[in-house]
């Protein structure tokens, strides 16, 4: 990977973990995770 | 066992991410092993090349949400942080072994490395808006690049899986192999790699 590249990636990633670790606190995506946790957890005993 | 066992051999680092009994998904201290390993990896001059993959039956399922939930990543200073800023910095080769599934994290880590083998039946997802989540990793800008916006976008805003001859034509895998071959021909070419001039690498990576 290119220098120049690397400094945008850089710029890319920071922008994204802010924009990430707000997204993962919000209500939608907490409400996302506890469907997803509950239907594996079903899936487990019903063997779905 | 530990979740991630680090084994160097001559000078080739192998890093095994060892949770099978959850698809290898990361915690956030497993993300932070491997920065450290990556960290302590680039510093030793032993190691000249590394190669990543999975123990059971998969490369890795991605974020535990369970952990997750627990441990949220923070806007800095977080374990998935620090392996995000390994990664950018890290100039020896990376080989990674992809069987099984590769979901979120485990398909945007693949972005920085410059080798990646599939096995034929290998699974991949950007699962994020499922789940209320944009994606990390820097994808946002590196799967455009290697992709093109269009498929980027579809791959992204959908959430769907896709499999290894997708994940190739993507630009997101160096080959596809048999599924008996996978960790040969990662090895094989771990083992080519070694035997370069380790400064004309280097000089051809700035």
């Amino acid at each position: 990977m290119t220098r120049p590249l690397r400094e945008q990636l850089e710029q890319a990633a920071r922008v994204e973990a802010e924009e990430f670790a707000a997204r993962v606190r919000s209500a939608e995506a907490r409400e996302a995770f506890t469907a997803f946790l509950e239907k594996r957890h079903t899936e487990a005993i019903h063997g779905g | 066992m530990p979740d991630i066992v680090a084994e160097r051999s001559g000078s080739i680092l192998r890093i095994q991410l060892n949770r099978p009994a959850k698809k290898n998904a990361l915690t956030s201290s497993m993300y932070g092993a491997i920065a450290d390993l990556l960290d302590g990896a680039a510093k030793d001059d032993r190691t000249r090349v590394v190669l990543w993959h999975g123990a059971g039956d998969s490369f890795t399922a991605g974020n535990d949400l369970e952990d997750f939930v627990k441990n949220p990543p923070g806007p800095g200073g977080s374990p998935q942080a620090r392996l995000n800023d390994a990664l950018i910095t890290f100039t020896k080769p990376l080989i990674a072994a992809v069987h099984g599934v590769a979901i979120g994290s485990g398909t945007t880590m693949l972005m920085y490395c410059d080798f990646v083998y599939a096995r034929e039946s290998a699974r991949f997802q950007l699962p994020f808006i499922n789940l209320g989540l944009v994606p990390e990793f820097g994808s946002s800008f590196l799967l455009p690049l290697r992709a093109g916006y269009l498929r980027a976008a579809e791959l992204v805003l959908l959430g769907k899986p896709f499999d290894a001859s997708q994940a190739a034509m993507l630009g997101l895998v160096t080959r596809v192999v048999s599924d008996q071959t996978l960790l040969t021909t990662a090895n094989e070419v771990a083992q080519s790699l070694a035997e370069k001039p380790t400064s004309c690498r280097r000089a051809s990576d700035s």
